[in-house]
C-alpha cells in the first residue's frame, strides 16, 4: 500500500487540487492557501522519494529540500499577505481579478 | 492490509478532502481551517514515511506559524459576505476543474509509466532524525541553508515595509509589525 | 496516556482552588472556605454549576466555528502534557518503564507545534462569536501567540545546544550532578537568559497576565470567550489552565532538573526511587504554579504595543545573544 507511486500520485492529486484553487478562485486569500497546497503536494513527492531511494544514502537530501521549501513557503505567505493587506486598505477588495493596476 | 497502510490511507484521504474543501469553500475562514487538517493529515503522511523531524517541523511551521499568519489577516479584515468578492462563473470553473484533472491524469500517467523503485530499503533509526538532517544540511548543502535565510531576511523587510501604513513620515505610527513566518534558525 | 489525563483532570481543580486562595492571600481577603475543607470542594461545586447552566449559542454565530472552537483550544495543552517525562524510569518486572508518555526523540518539537496549535481555539473563537470585543481578542491572540513563540524557539535552541539532544530524557540527564558538591547543574543557572525568556514567553502564551490581552476584562469584556457559556466555557477555562501546568512541566523539566535533585542515586531503578522522582517533579511544578499565580496578582496587564515591542525588540534579540554567547561557550 505504502509504495512510492501511491505517494506521488497523493502528491500529484494534491498539486493538482492547489493548481485548481489558483486558477479557478479569485479570493487573493484562498489564491495563497492554495500555493501552501502545492507546496505541500511537492513535499509529499520528496519525503517520498527519500523513504524510497534505494540503498538509503542520499536520502536527507529530500528531506532537507522539505525544510527549505517550508523556509520558502513562509517568506512567500508573509510578503503575499502584506501584498493583500496593502491593497485592502487601498481597494477594499481581496478580488484578484481587480489587480490591474501597477499604481493608484 | 497493517496499521501503518490504514493511516496511509486514512492520512492521505484526510489531505485530499483537505485540499479539496481549502479550494472550494467560499469563506476563507473555512479554508483556513480545512487547511488545518490538511496541515495536520500532511504531517501524518510524513510521520509514515518515517520523516518524524520533518512531521513535526510541518506541524510547527505551517500551522504553527503560517497559518497563524493566515487567520490574522483573515480577522484583520474580517470580510463580510458581501465584500467576499465576486467567483468565477461556474462554467469557467468547470473548465478550470477539466484543466486540472487533465493535469493530474497526465502526471499520474508519468508516474505510472516510470521505473520506480519498488520496494521499500530497510532504515537505519538514525533516518528522518533532526541529528540526520541537520548534519546533512550543514554540511552539504551549506550555501542552500544561507540562500534561504538571506531570502527570509529580504521578506521579512519586505512584509514590514508593506503593511506599514504610512512610509513618511518614517515611523510616525506605531504599526506593530506583522509576525512573520518563523524561519529556521 | 489514561494516567496523565487523570492526573491533568485532577490538576486543573487544584489549580483553580490554589488560585483562589492565593489570590485571597494577596488582596488580603478570606476566599473561598465553605465547600470542603478549607474550601477544597470549590472547583467542583463550580464546575457543577457550569455543567447546569444552559448552553447558549447566540445568533448570528458562525455555528461550525464556533462549537468547534472549544475543543482547539483544550485538546493540544492536554497533549502537550505527553511529552514530559515525569520521573526516573522505574523496573517492572525486569523492564525499565519510562514514566513519559510520548518517547522518542522530537518531544520537544511536538511541544512547539503543540503549543503553536493552541491559539487555533481563541482565533476561531473570536471570529466565529461575531461580535468585535470577541474579534479583536482573537486577533490579539494570534498576534502574541506567533511573536512570542520565536522567542520561545530560540530560548530551546540554545538549550538543545548546551545538552546536545532534543530529547527530554537526555536534557534531564545533562542537568544531574552539581559544582563544587552542592549546586545543582541545572540550566536555570547555566543558561540563566534563556530562562527568562522562557518564561516570560511561556506567560505570554498562555495568555496569563501580566499579558492577557486576548481577554483582558477591562477593554475586551471578556475577549474571545465574550459568548461562550456552560460547558464550552469551561472547556476554554480548562484549556487555560491545562495550558499553565503543561507549561510549568515545561520549565521543570528544561529548566529545573526534571525529576532529579543533586545528590540522587540515579542508577537506582526501584519503585519507591521512581516515585519519589515523581514527587520531586510536581514539588518543583507545584512551586512554579504558586510564582505563576502570584505574578498574577502582583503585576498590572502590559499595553498591547508594549507587548509586542517587549516581544520583537527585547526577546528575540536578546534570545539570539544568548544563542551566540552558547556557542561561543561551547566552542572552547
Amino acid at each position: 500500500m505504502i509504495t512510492l507511486p501511491n505517494c506521488l500520485l497523493l502528491s500529484a492529486l494534491l498539486f493538482a487540487t492547489g493548481v485548481f484553487g489558483v486558477v479557478a478562485r479569485r479570493n487573493a486569500l484562498i489564491v495563497l492557501m492554495s500555493v501552501e497546497l502545492m507546496l505541500n503536494g511537492v513535499n509529499v513527492a520528496f519525503v517520498a522519494f527519500a523513504r524510497f531511494y534505494p540503498g538509503g544514502a542520499g536520502a536527507p537530501a529530500g528531506h532537507v529540500f522539505v525544510l527549505l521549501t517550508m523556509a520558502v513557503a513562509a517568506a512567500e505567505a508573509a510578503v503575499g499577505l502584506a501584498i493583500v493587506l496593502a491593497w485592502f486598505r487601498n481597494r477594499k477588495t481581496t478580488d484578484t481579478d481587480e489587480m490591474r493596476t501597477m499604481r493608484w | 492490509m497493517n496499521l501503518r497502510d490504514f493511516f496511509f490511507v486514512l492520512f492521505s484521504f484526510l489531505a485530499v478532502f483537505g485540499a479539496f474543501l481549502t479550494v472550494t469553500r467560499r469563506s476563507p475562514m473555512y479554508s483556513a481551517m480545512s487547511l488545518l487538517v490538511f496541515f495536520g493529515a500532511i504531517s501524518g503522511v510524513m510521520m509514515i514515511l518515517a520523516a518524524p523531524f520533518l512531521a513535526l517541523m510541518q506541524m510547527m511551521v505551517y500551522a504553527g506559524a503560517i497559518l497563524v499568519l493566515f487567520l490574522f489577516v483573515i480577522m484583520l479584515l474580517s470580510l463580510r459576505k458581501e465584500e467576499l468578492g465576486g467567483e468565477r462563473p461556474w462554467p469557467l470553473q468547470l473548465l478550470a476543474g477539466c484543466g486540472c484533472a487533465v493535469l493530474f491524469g497526465l502526471l499520474a500517467v508519468a508516474i505510472l509509466r516510470a521505473e520506480l523503485p519498488r520496494t521499500a530499503p530497510a532504515l537505519g533509526p538514525e533516518f528522518g532524525s533532526p541529528e540526520a538532517v541537520g548534519r546533512a544540511m550543514f554540511s552539504e548543502y551549506v550555501l542552500a541553508f544561507e540562500i534561504v535565510s538571506v531570502l527570509i531576511l529580504a521578506a521579512t523587510l519586505g512584509a514590514v515595509v508593506l503593511a506599514k501604513k504610512h512610509l513618511e513620515p518614517p515611523a510616525a505610527e506605531e504599526t506593530p509589525a506583522p509576525p512573520h513566518g518563523e524561519a529556521h534558525h | 496516556m489514561v494516567a496523565v489525563f487523570g492526573t491533568v483532570m485532577n490538576a486543573v481543580p487544584i489549580l483553580v482552588w490554589a488560585e483562589r486562595r492565593v489570590s485571597a492571600w494577596v488582596q488580603d481577603r478570606v476566599g473561598p472556605n465553605r465547600v470542603g475543607p478549607w474550601g477544597l470542594f470549590q472547583p467542583i461545586a463550580d464546575a457543577l454549576k457550569l455543567l447546569f447552566k444552559e448552553d447558549i449559542v447566540p445568533d448570528g454565530v458562525d455555528r461550525v466555528l464556533f462549537v468547534l472552537a472549544p475543543a482547539f483550544a483544550f485538546i493540544p495543552a492536554a497533549l502537550i502534557v505527553t511529552v514530559i517525562p515525569f520521573g526516573a524510569p522505574m523496573m517492572v518486572q525486569g523492564e525499565p518503564l519510562q514514566l513519559q508518555v510520548c518517547r522518542g526523540n522530537v518531544g520537544i518539537l511536538l511541544f512547539l507545534a503543540l503549543t503553536g496549535l493552541g491559539v487555533y481555539g481563541i482565533a476561531f473563537a473570536g471570529y466565529a462569536s461575531n461580535n468585535k470585543f470577541a474579534l479583536l481578542g482573537g486577533l490579539r491572540a494570534s498576534a502574541q501567540v506567533v511573536s512570542y513563540e520565536i522567542a520561545m524557539g530560540l530560548a530551546i535552541v540554545s538549550i538543545l545546544m548546551s545538552s546536545q539532544s532534543v530529547d527530554m530524557n537526555a536534557i534531564v540527564a545533562d542537568q544531574t550532578g552539581t559544582w563544587m558538591g552542592f549546586v545543582p547543574r541545572w540550566n536555570v543557572l547555566r543558561q540563566p537568559i534563556a530562562f527568562v525568556v522562557f518564561l516570560v514567553a511561556a506567560f505570554a502564551e498562555s495568555n496569563r497576565l501580566p499579558f492577557d490581552l486576548p481577554e483582558c476584562e477591562a477593554e475586551l469584556v471578556g475577549g474571545y470567550h465574550t459568548e461562550y457559556s456552560s460547558m464550552k466555557f469551561s472547556l476554554f477555562f480548562l484549556g487555560e489552565y491545562t495550558a499553565m501546568f503543561a507549561s510549568c512541566c515545561m520549565i521543570t523539566t528544561l529548566f529545573l532538573g526534571g525529576w532529579s535533585l543533586p545528590g540522587m542515586n540515579l542508577a537506582s531503578t526501584s519503585i519507591p526511587f521512581s516515585l519519589l522522582t515523581v514527587g520531586v517533579f510536581f514539588a518543583k511544578v507545584s512551586l512554579l504554579l504558586f510564582f505563576y499565580i502570584i505574578i498574577r496578582w502582583t503585576l498590572p496587564r502590559f499595553r498591547f504595543d508594549q507587548l509586542m515591542q517587549l516581544g520583537w525588540k527585547t526577546l528575540i534579540p536578546l534570545a539570539l545573544a544568548n544563542i551566540i554567547l552558547t556557542g561561543v561557550l561551547a566552542q572552547r
